[in-house]
């Protein structure tokens, strides 16, 4: 029983990890960029001011109010966002009219608090996205895509933990230079490593839209109607409260006082958010969000009355039982609260979660064709599609990334459309590879691609030099930890691709020289087959 | 799946084959569809039974449901026969659609 369950999951194990992995694999990579997604937008907008955290909210919010109004007058939310950290460089609009208008959101420049046209680039934030509602297709349906993907990496994951053995072994456990075993031994280590990193970025991942996964539940306690609807947000999100409208126009209090009590409350420039509910109706709630990251996700609240401006609540940090689990998975998908040096231990769980996907999914393939030819049959249709669609994705996307960066300081500023262009550029780079991989000879697929990534990104730091003028000295010299710290990761990535380049040159030579090996003494020797 | 479809004495590879590959069309189907319903209705049936506030249970339920899904889908590629992943699948969701429904 236990050795026919045993191959039950390594069959469910192998099968999710070869249907998603590719999808998976670009969940993941661009997911870690993530990590450093506001660092991505600033080196990609270079001509962009950043606005100083925590200065000058108070004007900001002035600002920010002016154009909300103009822009959605009598709308059922208004957001204001106030830069405290890394997480939010610019402050920024949001607006939810009242059904059925649809909503919008726009960046203020800080230096003059109008709204900014982002026809530069979209940054950072375009990798960011992609990681959970893809490219080229409506938001809902790349989320649904990557909910079904993400189910298949907590089956693989579980699966995984089931086919081992002996889990404490394989941490210790790697033996190079040995075919299949060495990649499933490079499989192993990673899985095993960072599997409580896995095990919480996928779960937590599916938690991002588990209502929409899994309407169903809440549907049946709270009745699949508006009004249920309504009643299942408050009490989940609002601590039970909702915001009806009065009907009767009434000015929206003065925000200035609402931030001196809050600054009394947090220390100066803390507020992190503005959230307005029914601006200019009597029944206008302000709640001022105190910008304080924990892996909780969120500090205080102030809750003040929008036409009086009492403060008539402050709701605590922590919320309690199912909701704090709620949002401490959240929290700790998102990272927000990580320094740099978690940070930077978070993108590099990201990057081994993808090199596990890789590894898995050239296992599947070494194995294939090591039994292949031991059965002297000609490799079937399915190991050589996938074959190539592991080095054209797993070195491919890669390099596609790489190419979004090179369009981002070389398309005119001129183009229409420009950002779009840029996020072209990376699938068509990706494409581009896909080509290579279907066309070369098999055995020099990976040493070529990897000399194709090594160059696109250690030539990023000369390209942003030559069009930016902000050389890695330069940034350096002034401390600009943003610019200097994007050049040296770009180095640091090209450095890994040319090591694995020699690393495959080798090999593939090796190999080339084992089989004519072999096909030599079979002439030499027939009467031996 | 690793040849359940055994004891075919006299049949020839081809259609052990392709009942192979039923097999596994149904345990997927038994698996994504059965799976989904398993896992709702008994998340459906913990929501119910959660003690303390309605929001409470439904955020609970909600946050597990993903790793009932997850066993239901594994179950159903681990049963003996396809025919008992889907009996199996679909008793649980008929358990757990009762009981919510008789619990509030």
């Amino acid at each position: 029983m236990r050795s026919h369950f045993r191959a039950c999951m390594a069959w469910l194990h192998t099968w999710t990890g070869v249907v998603f992995g590719w999808l998976l694999y670009l969940v993941f990579l661009t997911g870690t960029a993530g990590y450093f997604d506001t660092e991505i937008d600033q080196w990609m907008n270079p001509g962009l001011t950043i606005a100083r955290p925590g200065q000058a909210q108070a004007e900001y919010a002035e600002l920010a109010l002016a154009q909300l109004q103009q822009r959605s007058p009598e709308a059922e939310r208004w957001f204001i966002v106030l830069p405290v950290d890394r997480n939010d460089p610019l402050p920024r609009i949001i607006w939810r009219p009242q059904a059925p208008a649809a909503g919008g959101s726009a960046f203020l420049d800080p230096a003059t608090g109008q709204p900014l046209t982002l026809s530069h680039s979209y940054g950072g934030q375009l990798l960011y996205r992609m990681h959970y509602e893809l490219h080229y297709m409506p938001s809902a349906v790349g989320v649904w895509i990557v909910g079904v993907a993400a189910m298949g990496m907590l089956v693989a994951l579980i699966t995984g933990v089931v086919v081992h053995k002996k889990i404490f072994t394989d941490f210790f456990t790697f033996r190079p230079g040995k075919g299949p075993r060495s990649w499933l031994d490079a499989h192993n280590v990673l899985s095993v490593t960072c599997l409580p990193f896995f095990l919480m970025i996928t779960y937590s991942g599916l938690i991002f839209f588990a209502f929409t996964y899994m309407p169903l539940i809440a549907a049946a306690s709270y009745g699949d109607t508006p009004a249920g609807r309504q009643a299942f947000r408050a009490e989940v999100f609002e601590g039970g409260d909702t915001y009806p409208r009065a009907g009767r126009p009434a000015p929206l209090a003065a925000l200035g006082p609402m931030l001196a009590q809050a600054a009394a409350r947090w220390g100066d420039g803390m507020v992190n958010g503005i959230d307005i509910r029914q601006p200019g109706d009597a029944g206008a709630r302000v709640m001022l969000w105190q910008g304080e990251r924990t892996p909780l996700r969120r500090g205080e609240i102030m809750v003040f009355d929008g036409v009086s401006g009492e403060l008539l609540e402050t709701r605590p940090a922590a919320p309690a039982g199912a909701k704090a689990a709620h949002d401490l998975l959240l929290g700790l998908h998102e990272g927000l609260f990580a320094s740099l040096p978690l940070r930077l231990l978070y993108f590099a769980s990201g990057l081994a979660g993808a090199a596990m996907i890789a590894t898995g999914l050239v296992l599947w393939t070494t194995k294939r064709r090591q039994r292949a030819e031991r059965g002297g049959e000609s490799p079937h249709f399915g190991l050589r599609l996938v074959e190539r669609l592991n080095v054209g994705t797993v070195i491919g996307l890669p390099i596609g990334i790489a190419c979004y960066f090179w369009a981002n300081r070389l398309l005119p500023e001129t183009l229409a459309g420009r950002p779009a262009w840029e996020a072209h550029m990376l699938f068509l780079g990706w494409g581009g590879m896909l080509l290579h991989a279907a066309l070369r000879p098999r055995q020099r697929l990976w040493a070529e691609q990897a000399a194709v990534a090594a160059l696109a990104y250690l030539l990023l730091p000369a390209l942003n030099a030559m069009t930016s003028g902000r050389h890695l000295f330069a940034s350096l010299a002034q401390g600009d930890a943003v610019f200097a710290g994007f050049d040296l990761a770009m180095l640091f990535i090209g450095a890994a691709w040319a090591a694995a380049a020699f690393k495959f040159r080798r090999a593939a030579s090796g190999a080339q020289a084992g089989a004519e090996r072999r096909a030599g003494s079979r002439r030499t020797a027939p009467a031996s087959n | 799946m690793p040849s359940s479809a055994k004891s075919g004495t006299a049949r020839s590879s081809t259609a052990r084959a392709s009942a192979a590959r039923l097999d596994v069309l149904s345990r997927l189907l038994a698996a994504v569809a059965g799976g989904y319903l398993a896992a709702t209705a008994v998340a459906m049936a913990v929501a119910a039974l959660w003690p303390g506030p309605r929001a409470e249970g439904v955020m609970a339920a909600t946050l597990l449901s993903f790793a009932l899904y997850a066993g239901a889908v594994m179950w159903a590629f681990a049963a003996r026969r396809a025919r008992s992943a889907w009996f199996g699948l679909l008793a649980v969701a008929a358990a757990g659609a009762l009981l919510a429904r008789l619990l509030p």
